[in-house]
């Protein structure tokens, strides 16, 4: 695909801010609803609290490397982008697989979850035809335009977090003596030490784990060089508020054994008010969670494929858009089985943990991309929207934190983390020997690119 | 019938809807496609 016809493949400039915020708070909330508190389970209510906020440093850090690389790379895509520009085709492929992966992992695990809260209602009440209906009607949204879909995002995303607030304010926190929190008798502080705090930071990385998903819009925005840093930096500060009240009401409504083997914490936490209300408000707030969560979900992940295959890495009939409604309509559409066959099989946390995985590896190499950025075009050389502060201390931080979540998967996810490992090895081998030599190198990157220092 | 099997018989019902849908609207897309690419050719 040359550059002329690249141009003719280009999306829609429809989104602004707080489509922006809608995405990547929308995917990320659900992890407030649930998930997060298995870190209880690993650290203890403490060891719970510091995986949140190292995991926020780790996020802050990543947001920080990317919008340096973000704002000098000539096109959107965000990890993906960068590493077609950086680390070349290969690396480009498997950050692209990588990321495809991650979204439509947690899209399947959020349809399996509402699907399970409605089964919960009542015994007559079946899963399935809820898991498929919610999938179905979040792909026709998406595959209409995304306008629509991250509107209705940033509504249902908005109900969410106010449920939460809800929560907060029903506790009473404000006045010590009538509060229903006990966080002195709930809390069970730091029962396995530090080695239980590495155990947590795989669950407290739920807090934020797909945020980065932001970049993926970046073609759509009307002005993206206003809306994408606006609308990451205050979903990212969104998710660090609700994240500590979350773990703060979870913490002191609900006993620390029982909050660690909890499946809707915060609905658990309702539930321990005891006023109806809440309980109904709370509901709501989950189901909403994942249905937000699935719809972002759906759009990155077909933002994602379709980019890969307009780049050639992959075959080029999905980097087609609909002749009306201007979306990647085919990359939207194939990848609904994958999803909806992930969400038949019902194991939940072997589908999460492929999407944690597959996002961890993504960091990493977020990591290496910022020391090969800064060595090919060291300060002064290439013209940058933002610096990073302090390089090469915020890389340093993403890299060991990725590697220590790594560490902390490996107790409990070994062959998982094997599985994945295997998967995109195969993976890189069918690109090596298939379909590299498909790859339109002269069209790849723009021309506009400046040489790197001693080319 | 209870309130809730007529729940889900609905939302297989819906779902069906919104697949047909999809399946209708992308086969015009495609037709479509095909000859801007035809008339173009």
């Amino acid at each position: 695909m040359d550059n002329a016809n690249k141009k003719e493949h280009k999306l829609s400039k429809v989104l602004g801010v707080i489509h922006i915020w809608a995405l990547g708070v929308g995917i990320v909330l659900v992890g407030e609803f649930m998930g997060w508190n298995f870190a209880v389970a690993k650290g203890g209510t403490l060891g719970a609290i510091i995986a949140c906020w190292v995991m926020g440093v780790l996020f802050i850090s990543l947001v920080m490397v990317n919008t340096e690389i973000g704002s000098v790379i000539p096109e959107a895509g965000g990890q993906y982008a960068m590493a077609k520009y950086l680390l070349g085709p290969l690396a480009a492929f498997n950050i692209g697989l990588m990321l495809v992966f991650e979204y439509v992992m947690l899209e399947a695990a959020d349809a399996l979850v509402v699907g399970q809260i409605l089964e919960s209602l009542h015994p007559d009440v079946q899963a399935l035809p809820y898991i498929i209906l919610s999938l179905l009607f979040l792909t026709l949204l998406n595959y209409r335009g995304a306008l629509a879909a991250l509107s209705l995002n940033f509504v249902i995303t908005a109900i969410a977090v106010c449920t939460i607030f809800i929560l907060l304010i029903v506790t009473k926190f404000y006045t010590p003596a009538d509060s229903l929190l006990n966080l002195k008798e709930m809390s069970n502080g730091l029962p396995y030490g530090w080695i239980g705090i590495l155990g947590a930071f795989q669950f407290g990385i739920w807090f934020y784990l797909g945020i980065e998903g932001t970049a993926l819009a970046a073609e759509e925005c009307r002005s993206t060089g206003r809306s994408l840093p606006i609308g990451a930096i205050v979903g990212l500060i969104t998710l660090l508020t609700g994240a500590t009240i979350t773990w703060y009401v979870c913490s002191g409504l609900v006993n620390a054994d029982d909050l660690g083997k909890s499946v809707y914490p915060l609905y658990d936490a309702a539930v321990a008010t005891k006023m109806p209300f809440v309980i109904a408000a709370l509901f709501i707030g989950t189901i909403l969670a994942c249905l937000a969560s699935a719809n972002g979900c759906i759009h990155d992940a077909g933002r994602a494929w379709f980019s890969m295959s307009r780049d050639t890495l992959i075959p080029e009939q999905f980097g087609v858009l609909h002749p009306r409604y201007n979306t990647p309509h085919r990359a939207i559409l194939f990848l609904l089985p994958i999803s909806l066959a992930f969400g038949f099989t019902g194991l939940l946390d072997q589908v999460v943990t492929f999407s944690i995985f597959s996002a961890l590896l993504v960091y990493a190499f977020t990591a290496i991309m910022m020391f090969k950025f800064r060595s090919m075009y060291p300060l002064g050389t290439i013209e940058r929207g933002y610096i990073c502060p302090a390089h090469p201390i915020p890389a340093i931080i993403l890299a060991i934190l990725t590697l220590a979540t790594f560490a902390g998967m490996y107790f409990g996810y070994w062959i998982n983390i094997l599985g994945g490992l295997t998967f995109y090895f195969l993976a890189s081998l069918w690109f090596v020997k298939y379909r590299c030599k498909s790859v339109d190198l002269e069209n790849f990157i723009t021309p506009r690119w400046p040489r790197p220092k001693g080319f | 019938m209870s309130f809730w099997k007529i729940m889900n018989f609905s939302a297989w019902a819906l779902s069906t809807i919104i697949f047909l849908w999809l399946a209708i609207d992308f086969y015009k897309a495609e037709k479509e496609l095909s000859d801007k690419k035809n008339s173009i050719e």
